[in-house]
């Protein structure tokens, strides 16, 4: 069975900075997978990559077999890849439905329909108190969830979460695991993530990507990534205990 | 909208339908002044309020629609309604070409904002020597007796003027609050609030931009038929001018950007604070050339220091009224 998403050898330098060095992955359909790695590991740059935000050097990204480096943001949001920014981009000036409003007219023509499912995704995230305020007095973690409702209204059939966890607390984190886990099991989403939490890396992800100066060093399920040591040494650390 | 906003805009339509019954002829024609500013502010708020494009140069779409059914008219005796048709396609052409130029090669921000400067200063220039239109002369329409009305070739009385610019103030208004609460106005808002944001949900930045740019300009032509038709003479250095581009946004400036109120309040308080000022002034033997302007900037510079978002967010505020 091809993957949903496939990335071959793709590179990309920045003014002759490798940040991501003839990277491959491959992402199966309806799994949870992690990208791991340091920071400037080129995780964020590999994100921009596939939801074509910056434009590689080398290399080629398939999506359901078929090829979509080149294609733009928008396109690739209506063949089914959505993704959330891991600096926070809300839409200030609107309320925080009309934030989500704006993703869920993708599959929703008309306003109405709109709504209500952005109104249902709020309440599933716990913003639905929220919904009435103005995007730009959330607070970080409110900001984040924000982040993650939009990209679920184009209702994609792959999500690309950009540390949706990081800045939240561990009794915040929790219904976020388990709203990522219910839209992977019941909507069929797959979900590719970066992320630092380890905790939830590990609960969600069935297959880890580890990142380190722009090059894959380790790959393959959770335990097993935990354990090589060029992970330990250039991320994890020796002797943590998760 | 909720209740307390509709029956607002019935009672302003109300007083406004009723107007030419009570009012005298230099009422008629601030009110007329006021509707035109409501309305090209509303044309231009389409593309700055909701789709956060700065356009200082829509006087070009004012000339080009007020000479193009002009020129008809003069030369050819075609009507003005027929004449309009002319004025849009030409405006939204040369917005067009705008939009096409930046918004494809991602001449974006204070460099769109120049672009337009520059199209609407390069046509005042090309107008000026444009001498089958009468160049920097000036094209002038046969002014014919003011008492008969005349809808057709839009010849008549002030108060004809007067509701055709009503019509079309209240058309511009229900045109934008048509967009602005369905998807073109969501999609032109998160592309005004975040571009990169937007993209990610699916949104195609240039369509829509060019969907914004072309309706505000076939709008504001309008307006130039309408200008033309009124003034009966036009001339490049006015219609054209920066100054009038300066007058059209400030109505919604001040009023506030993005809102649907906003445009016509704008205009309104600028009417009224302009004109008032002008005409208590004259009665006690004042007379001060350039008051006008010195008001707009007051008033631009009072309401961007106490309310940068307009007058509107606040007073609908107050009012319990939607914005």
């Amino acid at each position: 069975m091809t993957p949903l998403l496939e990335a071959r050898q793709v590179s990309k330098a920045f003014r002759g900075l490798r940040a991501v060095s003839n990277v491959s992955l491959s992402v199966e359909t309806n799994t949870i997978s992690a990208l791991i790695g340091p920071n400037g590991a080129g995780k964020t740059t590999l994100f921009n990559l596939i939801s074509g935000a910056a434009a590689l050097d080398d290399g080629k990204i398939l999506f359901r077999g078929n090829r979509i480096d080149g294609l733009r943001p928008d396109q690739l949001c209506e063949l089914g890849i959505a993704r959330t920014f891991q600096i926070v981009k809300p839409f200030s000036g609107l309320t925080v439905l009309d934030n989500v409003i704006v993703g869920a007219l993708k599959g929703h023509p008309r306003l109405s329909d709109a709504r209500r499912q952005a109104d249902a995704i709020l309440e599933h995230l716990g913003l639905g108190a929220k919904r009435d305020l103005p995007a730009s007095v959330l607070t970080l973690p409110d900001r984040k969830r924000l982040e993650v409702a939009r990209a679920i209204a184009t209702q994609p059939k792959l999500l690309l979460l950009d540390e949706a966890l990081a800045g939240l607390r561990p009794i915040e984190c929790e219904p976020m695991i388990e709203f990522l886990r219910e839209i992977n099991r019941r909507d069929g989403v797959t979900i590719l993530l970066i992320e630092h939490v380890m905790r939830a890396v590990m609960t969600l992800a069935q297959a880890v990507v580890v990142l380190h100066q722009g090059e894959v060093i380790a790959s393959g399920a959770p335990e097993q990534i935990v354990r090589e040591r060029a992970v330990l040494e250039c991320y994890l650390g020796t002797g943590v205990e998760i | 909208m909720n209740g307390r906003a509709i029956f607002l805009l019935a009672s302003l339509g109300m007083v406004l339908g009723m107007l030419p019954f009570v009012a005298n002829d230099y009422v008629l024609s601030v009110a007329t002044l006021f509707l035109f500013f409501a309305y090209a502010g509303q044309a231009w708020n389409i593309l700055m309020g909701f789709a956060g494009q700065l356009s200082l140069g829509h006087s070009v779409y004012l000339g080009l629609g007020a000479y193009a059914a002009a020129a008809l008219h003069y030369h050819f005796g075609i009507g003005p309604w027929a004449g309009l048709w002319l004025s849009m396609t030409l405006c939204a052409a040369l917005g067009a070409i705008i939009g096409a130029l930046a918004f494809r090669y991602s001449v974006s921000g204070v460099h769109f904002t120049l672009l337009t400067i520059a199209v609407a200063e390069f046509m005042r220039i090309g107008f000026d020597h444009f001498t089958w239109i009468g160049g920097s002369a000036g094209l002038f329409l046969k002014v014919s007796q003011r008492n008969q009305i005349d809808l057709l070739n839009l010849r008549g009385t002030p108060a004809m003027f007067y509701y055709v610019i009503l019509a079309l103030a209240a058309a511009a208004f229900a045109l934008s609050t048509w967009l602005l609460l369905r998807r073109p106005g969501y999609y032109w808002q998160a592309i005004r609030e975040n571009e990169d944001a937007a993209q990610a949900l699916g949104i195609n930045i240039f369509r829509w931009k060019m969907l914004a740019i072309i309706i505000s300009a076939s709008m504001t032509s309008l307006g130039g038929v309408f200008l033309a038709f009124y003034y009966n003479n036009l001339f490049p250095e006015q219609v054209f001018h920066i100054s009038r581009s300066i007058e059209i946004i400030l109505g919604p400036i001040i009023g506030g950007m993005g809102t649907l109120f906003g445009p016509v309040l704008g205009a309104a308080l600028l009417a009224l604070l302009a004109d008032g000022a002008t005409e208590v002034l004259a009665a006690t033997g004042w007379e001060i050339p350039g008051l006008k302007q010195l008001i707009y900037g007051i008033a631009l510079f009072v309401v961007m220091t106490l309310l940068p978002h307009g007058v509107w967010p606040e007073l609908a505020r107050k009012l319990k009224v939607s914005k």
